[in-house]
């Protein structure tokens, strides 16, 4: 009742104040494709597309794209990478950078409006670096995860406290690095710590003051549905994160979330079963937090394969029907395609080099044939994934799905068998033995003398009907880098050398280029402000912004 | 002190403490491991630090821990550190004791000097799977191997190739160290020289569209340019679309699979193994 109250003074405080007050509703949230001036969420709007109608940049004009502003962070730890999507509202830009430095900046001219700096807490512990992925915003406030566990809420005018929730324990390895999800007037979120024995979440907090709503545990305990794939008291320290933003279908009402990796990482032998929903696609309501139905990508994982890759929503024809599908694009190297209304399997096929499974049964089930040993297993995918949580992107125009791949990749798993031999302490990472990789997994080396054996980075366009590859734009180094489609069939991404680039989403032409100096590893976004069209991105410890000279 | 690390990079403030540290006590003595200590440390590392500092201890920019924990001497301000983590910094707080943190101290320690691998010698190539005799092998290694026209053997022989036998730490092996030589991974490396070559050892080589052939160790690339230092010792730059061809030339070292037989490729690897006093 309370809830309902709200909503209806929200909007009509909207209808009142019009555009200028910089309301967001989650009406506007959910017709975000009708206002491609802003970029109201994480992925830009609820079906993670990463992809813009916004057509003033154009192939044939992109090669003036002019830096127009930077906007630098006060410092950057060496392992913390800047990888938030920044949310633009009505002219204005909210993003954040390590550790939790929230800026609210001018869109036009990168002036800053106001910051706001959270003191973290001495307990936080993070697994890959002080990272944050970005920010919600519903109403006049914006929201920040932290990775000391905690929920800020922000006057979007001010940058003054409004609320400051602390959703779980940093000294147990909980933070958040998410950017939360706005939901039907609720935010929705989950803790990242898999590496630390957590047993994860995804929780629906109260936008107004951060009471908790709802909770579904990624992990399930024994006598709940899927309860019996853990064995004893695993499930207790099972991992199942949630740290990269999930998607939405409003007229499914249904949202989906990808969830994380098992713990330990490395070493499943204390945990027999499937482990669900580890390495899962999960599809909730969002009113009550249940589950409609899953997908585990990576039954009983050990190489570390989180499955939090943004799910794609798109409706497309498949084998001559029209279909609403989710599409996937897993660190595990293959490329997925589920019915998103009822979880079916459609089709999964490899974008890279994959070693670890070799088919699938009807029901996508894979067949498993390798595992870590104690003389070590070569595996491809490596470690860090034939991709990760950098965004891909669809276009609804090509008809293409665009994923920044590690190509190539491998790693040697090992492990001591027996439960017995990993050990939880709280605090402690609990994973097993780390694998080799032949690069530093988080930043790149500072400089590249690899042989091409160690694999490369690319930016893959997949034909989803198929799952086989269009073309590809190869690197000699990695990305970490997100994709960006617009209408005009330009696709924007970057990578660990330092170049930020548009390519030709058709045939991955390679258009323009600009060298920034430091690694992309955010999601690109765009907008418009005073009729003039923006590309953004982060990479090394700024944002650049470009527009037609 | 503390509040000098909070504003300073965690490269800057490791190596400060590092320093520091050694200022402070140029020579105390260092703490002695038991092999099950470094057993533990190692663990712990691979665990706890392996994510962010790789297996070569070099993973953050700026921070090699292989190579600084030499000049660090109080091994109770390192362990401290670890226990602590640096406020400000992405290096977290650790649940560990202090012999936790002594042992992955100790392990460091242990490191100095190590290259680690990424492959793995088990996994990767072909072998003969045959018994070698190292006697056989040292008459193949100064005869019909030549092997010592290019290798050094504990010293003796040439300088062209790797050392075939360079010292060995201690208890470092295992983990995110290389797997310890095998008669497997010798033999791949005889076979199949072309399968790892060490970073030191690769020639990397560009032709210009004008024809002109240059030679060197490459330093750094991206996928539109490469930066190498030439045979002559200058730094050179290309654009590679100024360039027919660039990569790196095989191995000069030949495969000896069709040189020598088997059996003699198992007694040669045989005798590597002896040499380096590994099993």
């Amino acid at each position: 009742m309370k809830r309902t109250l709200l909503s209806i003074a929200v909007l009509s405080i909207a209808i009142s104040l019009g555009a200028q007050t910089r309301t967001v509703t989650s009406d506007r949230l959910v017709k975000a494709t009708s206002e491609p001036q802003n970029w109201l969420t994480y992925s830009g709007n609820y079906n993670g597309q990463r992809y813009s109608t916004l057509d003033q940049i154009t192939a044939a004009n992109v090669k003036n794209l002019d830096l127009q502003w930077v906007f630098q962070v006060r410092s950057l730890g060496a392992n913390d990478k800047f990888e938030a999507s920044p949310i633009v509202v009505d002219g204005v830009m909210y993003t954040v950078s390590p550790p939790n430095d929230v800026v609210a900046l001018d869109a036009v001219s990168g002036r800053v409006f106001w910051r706001y700096n959270h003191p973290v807490a001495p307990a936080a512990r993070v697994c890959c670096g002080r990272v944050n992925r970005g920010l919600a915003m519903l109403g006049d406030r914006v929201f920040m995860g932290t990775i000391d566990g905690r929920m800020v809420a922000l006057n979007a005018k001010t940058g003054a406290v409004e609320w400051n929730v602390q959703v779980d324990r940093p000294e147990a390895g909980y933070s958040i690095t998410v950017a939360p999800l706005v939901v039907r007037d609720k935010l929705i979120l989950g803790p990242a710590g898999g590496e630390y024995g957590i047993r994860g979440y995804i929780v629906a907090l109260d936008p107004k003051d951060g009471h908790e709503i709802w909770r579904f545990h990624t992990v399930p305990e024994p006598g709940q549905p899927g309860g019996d794939t853990w064995a004893g008291s695993s499930w207790q320290r099972g991992g199942g994160p949630i740290w990269t933003t999930g998607s939405y279908d409003p007229d499914l009402n249904l949202m989906y979330w990808g969830v994380g990796n098992p713990g330990p990482d490395w070493n499943g032998d204390g945990r027999p079963g499937d482990n669900l929903y580890t390495d899962s696609v999960v599809a909730l309501d969002p009113d009550t937090g249940a589950l409609k139905w899953h997908y585990q990508y990576t039954p009983h994982d050990e190489f570390d394969y989180d499955s939090t890759q943004v799910p794609v929503l798109a409706d497309i024809q498949f084998r001559g029907q029209n279909r609403k599908v989710l599409m996937q694009a897993n660190r595990n190297g293959v490329f997925y395609v589920l019915d998103r209304a009822n979880g079916q399997f459609l089709l999964a096929k490899p974008f890279t080099r994959v070693s670890w499974v070799d088919t699938w049964d009807a029901k996508g089930r894979p067949n498993k044939i390798q595992e870590p040993t104690q003389d070590g297993t070569l595996v491809y995918p490596n470690n860090q994934g034939a991709t990760n949580w950098y965004s891909p992107s669809f276009s609804p125009r090509t008809g293409l799905f665009y994923i920044p791949i590690w190509a190539d990749t491998f790693s040697t798993y090992r492990k001591t068998p027996g439960a017995e031999t990993v050990r939880y302490t709280e605090g402690q990472q609990f994973t097993g033995t780390f694998p080799t990789l032949a690069m530093p997994p988080l930043v790149p080396a500072p400089t590249n003398d690899r042989r091409p054996s160690d694999g490369y980075g690319a930016i893959t366009a997949v034909d989803p009907k198929t799952g086989d590859k269009k073309w590809e734009f190869k690197m000699t180094d990695f990305t970490d880098s997100g994709v960006l489609t617009t209408s005009s069939d330009l696709l924007f991404a970057g990578g660990r050398e330092g170049y930020f680039f548009a390519l030709d989403a058709k045939s991955g032409t390679l258009l323009w280029k600009s060298m920034v100096g430091g690694q992309v590893a955010s999601g690109p976004i765009t907008y418009m402000a005073n009729g003039k069209q923006y590309v953004a991105v982060s990479a090394g410890n700024n944002t650049f912004v470009y527009a037609l000279r | 002190m503390t509040r000098h690390l909070l504003v300073i990079t965690p490269a800057l403030a490791l190596t400060t403490v590092l320093a520091l540290t050694a200022r402070v006590a140029p020579l105390a003595a260092q703490h002695s491991y038991t092999p099950q200590q470094l057993d533990e440390g190692r663990r712990l590392y691979d665990t706890n630090c392996g994510r962010c500092h790789n297996n070569d201890g070099a993973g953050v920019t700026g921070i090699e821990l292989f190579k600084q924990i030499r000049r660090a001497n109080t091994d109770d301000d390192v362990a401290k550190l670890i226990q602590q983590g640096i406020p400000g910094t992405s290096m977290p707080p650790h649940a560990f004791t202090t012999p936790q943190a002594l042992a992955v101290v100790g392990y460091m320690r242990s490191m100095v000097g190590v290259t680690p691998g990424t492959r793995s010698a088990t996994t990767t190539g072909r072998s003969t799977g045959l018994t070698g005799n190292p006697a056989r092998g040292k008459t193949v290694y100064d005869g019909k191997g030549a092997c010592a026209t290019c290798h050094a053997l504990k010293g003796a022989g040439g300088k062209t190739g790797p050392d075939l036998a360079p010292a060995l730490v201690a208890g470092a092996f295992g983990g995110f160290a290389p797997p310890p030589p095998t008669q497997a991974s010798f033999e791949v490396s005889i076979l199949d020289p072309d399968a790892d070559v060490g970073v030191a050892y690769r020639v990397f080589q560009v032709v210009t569209k004008q024809g002109q052939t240059i030679r060197g160790t490459l330093l750094n690339q991206d996928t539109f340019t490469i930066q190498l230092r030439d045979q002559a010792g200058e730094l050179r730059a290309f654009q590679k679309a100024d360039l027919t061809s660039s990569g790196f030339l095989p191995s000069p070292m030949p495969s000896y699979a069709t040189r020598l037989t088997p059996q003699e490729v198992a007694d040669l690897a045989a005798y590597l193994l002896s040499a380096r006093g590994q099993r």
